[in-house]
């Protein structure tokens, strides 16, 4: 986990470090000899069914999303997603809420 | 038994946490964060209201909030409360005691989350202190029932001048009961 990080241009980020994004898929998607989903160390998602196996490289997306969040008392929210990077470190998010 | 599953990293930019305070702080004209630094103001007993700086600083198990007492200045008599502002720290610590305890007691924290004291800074002026004990933090963090049988502990809190930043230790703290894939349809 980078300590260094702050905020880059005014948005908030959540990062994921690799361990925990390969935690939480082997705890909530991969299946006992089924699908597995796993980022290996260059940063490349792998996805593998059977005999069929995808990569999907490194990946810094720069899309803008616009989500609304809700919870009980909390918001609503509106999250505007700026940046979403998928890389060796795990993935991270720019985000602002409006 | 709880297991460690990795950590995740939290930057909250200064409009996104004026926001937040905007909605969820009990009083939000009361606290603000600009340029690395939360702005607070209280009104004291005595009928007169302060504002002071607390600056946050990252320390082993503890998130430290610096509250420089020469700073401290009041809402109606100019630089006089600056200026006595040392001798009125038994008052203004009370009333942030009080404040604090009251917030820990609505949420169901210990009232050993939080202390405050007066001390010196490295240059050797008093400074108030108000300690966040994170272990204290994370033992109720660990009691209370987390989202999808995960729990999240604080490792450390930091601010920049731009943002506040934190970086949490999440587990897994009860097997998942994950649903049995759908059937494929032929």
């Amino acid at each position: 986990m980078n300590n260094g990080s702050g905020s880059v241009g005014g948005s908030s980020k959540i990062e994921l470090d690799a361990r925990l994004l390969n935690s939480l898929l082997s705890v909530f998607v991969n299946q006992p000899g089924g699908l597995q989903v796993q980022l290996d160390p260059q940063g490349q998602l792998q996805v593998q069914q059977g005999d069929l196996k995808v990569a999907l490289e490194a990946v810094t997306l720069s899309q803008v999303l616009r989500l609304q969040l809700s919870k009980g008392q909390l918001g609503p929210f509106q999250l505007q997603v700026n940046q979403l990077q998928l890389g060796p470190q795990g993935v991270s998010v720019a985000l602002q809420l409006q | 038994m709880s297991q460690f599953l990795g950590q995740c990293g939290a930057s909250l930019s200064e409009a996104d946490l004026q926001l937040l305070i905007g909605r969820f702080a009990p009083d939000p004209e009361q606290v603000s964060f600009r340029g690395g630094c939360f702005h607070v103001a209280l009104k004291l007993p005595m009928g007169f209201g302060v504002h002071f700086v607390a600056i946050p600083q990252a320390a082993r198990d503890l998130v430290r909030l610096f509250i420089p007492l020469d700073q401290i200045r009041g809402d109606r008599t100019r630089g006089l409360i600056g200026m006595i502002a040392g001798g009125l720290w038994g008052m203004v610590s009370g009333k942030i005691e009080k404040e604090i305890g009251r917030t820990l007691a609505q949420h169901g924290l210990p009232a050993e989350a939080v202390s405050v004291e007066q001390t010196k800074d490295s240059a050797g002026n008093k400074v108030g202190c108000v300690d966040v004990h994170l272990p204290v933090i994370n033992q109720w963090l660990a009691q209370r029932p987390g989202a999808a049988g995960l729990s999240l502990g604080i490792d450390v809190v930091w601010a920049t001048e731009s943002s506040l930043n934190a970086i949490f230790n999440v587990y897994q703290t009860e097997p998942l009961r994950l649903a049995p894939p759908p059937t494929p349809r032929l």
